[in-house]
């Protein structure tokens, strides 16, 4: 009988002594932000970007009125990418009559089963009486509102998630109008990531946009064009989108300010990424005619 | 039919006065507040999630409360050795087997219109409106589906050795269905042969617990249910109910009592 308990304390010893040696020792090589943990993320650990995906998604199902592929459904078949972010304008999507909540739920829809594909059985089809089957999104302002508590939770969870950030601040700005939740989001989002060029990339259009103040929105985007060049060397696939919405942001600022040389300058680095460079091209003609 | 009623009668009179209920409503409505009051970001305004939490927690008790309540019943009987007097005065087993679980069904049928009752001031103070349609239908599904958890507890407190075996196996199967019943035929289609046969087998002799799931059309404010639809999924649960309740009856008839 002694002999357990001793074995069973001396482990106990042995891993408490483990943990004091071991703890200050990790402390040292994670960086700050790591070491900041909240007491969210001590109770979790790591599993809480588990939750913070899980809010996420979440978020998305909402924006569909419950109508979201589980696990055992075919994900791609919602093939729109709908919680959206600064690339993306999704406000055509809540005028579409065909996303529209006005009928009972039915698997019956002329719209299309979805990922959901035509009923299998009777069970199949009496069942799909009692969930959202039918492909909607949440119209207006008031129900934009009710995405935004998920998103919260998920930076909560997972501060170094930037997706996140940029979402809620997508809906603050564009469905919310809550220009100065959205700028506090992304703030935030800053401090926990202080190398992001994608947030510093919002920040400045939040300032160039919501508070007409082209100068910090130049700032904020001269940064955010330095930490993607930073991030960039050596990337095979670099994040060219958010390059050229960079660069295009910056041409516009400085043609609007009258300096034409780095106006030309933006221009013909916008040229080499654009999707249409014939339409760059004429426009820097323009330029380098009115100069 | 009176003696099943007296002794449904005392089943209610049972929960009435355990703590189990009150419990799991001061629980459910603590969390519920706590949550909606939760600070979030000034200006935004979000009720679903607040909803869709509560109702949540009325699922968890109310099948805690169907399950614990059900699974008690005949070995407690056994245990405190009442069933003897029971059985000796003009009662049929099969009648205390229906007594009891029409007992238990009424119970947690009054536990549901106190929960529904709650979740119902929450729509009104957070949402201002109330669905009543939505939320007459959601509180009927669920009690029929509690209908089919009772008599499988029933029939599980006679085949397991002891309450906690059987409650735990209730809320396996129970929780099983509700996440993953509805996609057995999807699974099944992936499978060779014989396993798609067999899988889509269980998938038509399972009930369908998941069928009488309504949150998500009341979150997300969708129009009620087609009452055709409705009817139909409480002919689904009164026919599985029933067939299980036969299957206790005939159970507890061939067991020996001690």
């Amino acid at each position: 009988m002694r002999t357990p308990l001793l074995v069973m304390v001396f482990l106990l010893t042995f891993c408490f002594s483990l943990v004091t040696w071991l703890k200050p020792a990790l402390a040292r090589h994670l960086p700050d932000t790591a070491r900041a943990e909240s007491l969210l993320g001590t109770a979790l650990g790591d599993s809480r970007r588990l939750f913070a995906t899980h809010c996420f998604f979440k978020a998305d199902r909402y924006l569909h009125s419950g109508f979201y592929p589980t696990l055992f459904d075919d994900r791609t078949l919602l093939a729109e990418k709908h919680l959206a972010g600064p690339h993306d304008d999704h406000d055509d999507a809540a005028d579409n009559p065909a996303h529209r909540r006005q009928a009972q739920p039915t698997p019956d829809a002329e719209l299309g089963y979805g990922f959901l594909g035509p009923p299998r059985d009777w069970l199949d089809r009496l069942g799909r009486y009692f969930f959202p089957s039918r492909h909607t999104h949440l119209e207006g302002k008031a129900e934009a509102g009710e995405l935004v508590p998920w998103l919260r939770v998920a930076a909560a969870l997972d501060p170094h998630r930037i997706e996140t950030y940029l979402v809620t601040a997508y809906w603050l700005r564009r469905h919310l109008e809550q220009p100065e939740a959205a700028l506090q989001i992304l703030r935030e989002g800053w401090r926990a990531n202080p190398e992001s060029y994608e947030i510093l990339f919002e920040l400045g259009r939040s300032f160039e946009e919501d508070r007409q103040d082209p100068v910090r929105a130049r700032n904020l985007y001269e940064l955010s064009l330095r930490k993607w060049e930073k991030r960039q060397d050596g990337v095979r696939e670099a994040d060219s989108q958010t390059y050229a919405l960079l660069v295009a942001h910056l041409a516009r600022l400085a043609e609007q300010e009258g300096r034409s040389a780095e106006a030309i300058g933006y221009f013909e680095r916008l040229e080499k990424v654009s999707p249409d460079p014939a339409r760059i091209r004429e426009r820097l003609d323009e330029l380098r005619r009115s100069r | 039919m009176s003696k099943v009623w007296a002794l449904a009668g005392l089943v209610v009179w049972e929960l009435y006065r355990r703590k189990d209920f009150y419990v799991l409503f001061v629980l459910t409505a603590l969390i519920t507040v706590l949550m909606g009051s939760a600070g979030l970001l000034h200006g935004v305004r979000a009720v679903r999630y607040v909803e869709e939490l509560c109702l949540l927690l009325i699922w968890i008790s109310a099948l805690v409360i169907a399950v614990t309540t059900t699974a008690r019943q005949l070995p407690a009987e056994r245990e405190h050795r009442t069933l003897f007097p029971l059985l000796a005065k003009p009662v049929t087993r099969t009648e205390v087997i229906l007594g009891k679980a029409l007992g238990c069904w009424v119970a947690t049928g009054l536990c549901l219109v106190v929960f529904y009752l709650f979740f119902g001031l929450v729509s009104a103070v957070r949402e201002q409106a109330w669905p009543l349609a939505s939320s007459l239908q959601a509180l009927w599904l669920h009690w029929w589906m509690l209908a089919v958890v009772v008599a499988m507890s029933l029939l599980g407190s006679l085949l397991f050795a002891t309450p906690a075996a059987n409650a735990t196996v209730q809320f396996l199967v129970a929780g099983g269905i509700l996440l993953v019943g509805r996609h057995l035929n999807t699974v099944a289609l992936g499978l060779p042969e014989p396993g798609q046969t067999l899988i889509y087998g269980l998938y038509f002799a399972i009930p369908h617990l998941e069928l009488f799931d309504v949150r998500d059309l009341i979150v997300h404010d969708w129009a009620p249910v087609p009452w055709w639809a409705c009817a139909a999924a409480t002919l689904y649960a009164a026919a599985y109910a029933a067939a299980f309740l036969v299957l206790a009856a005939v159970t507890f008839r061939r067991q020996p009592l001690q």
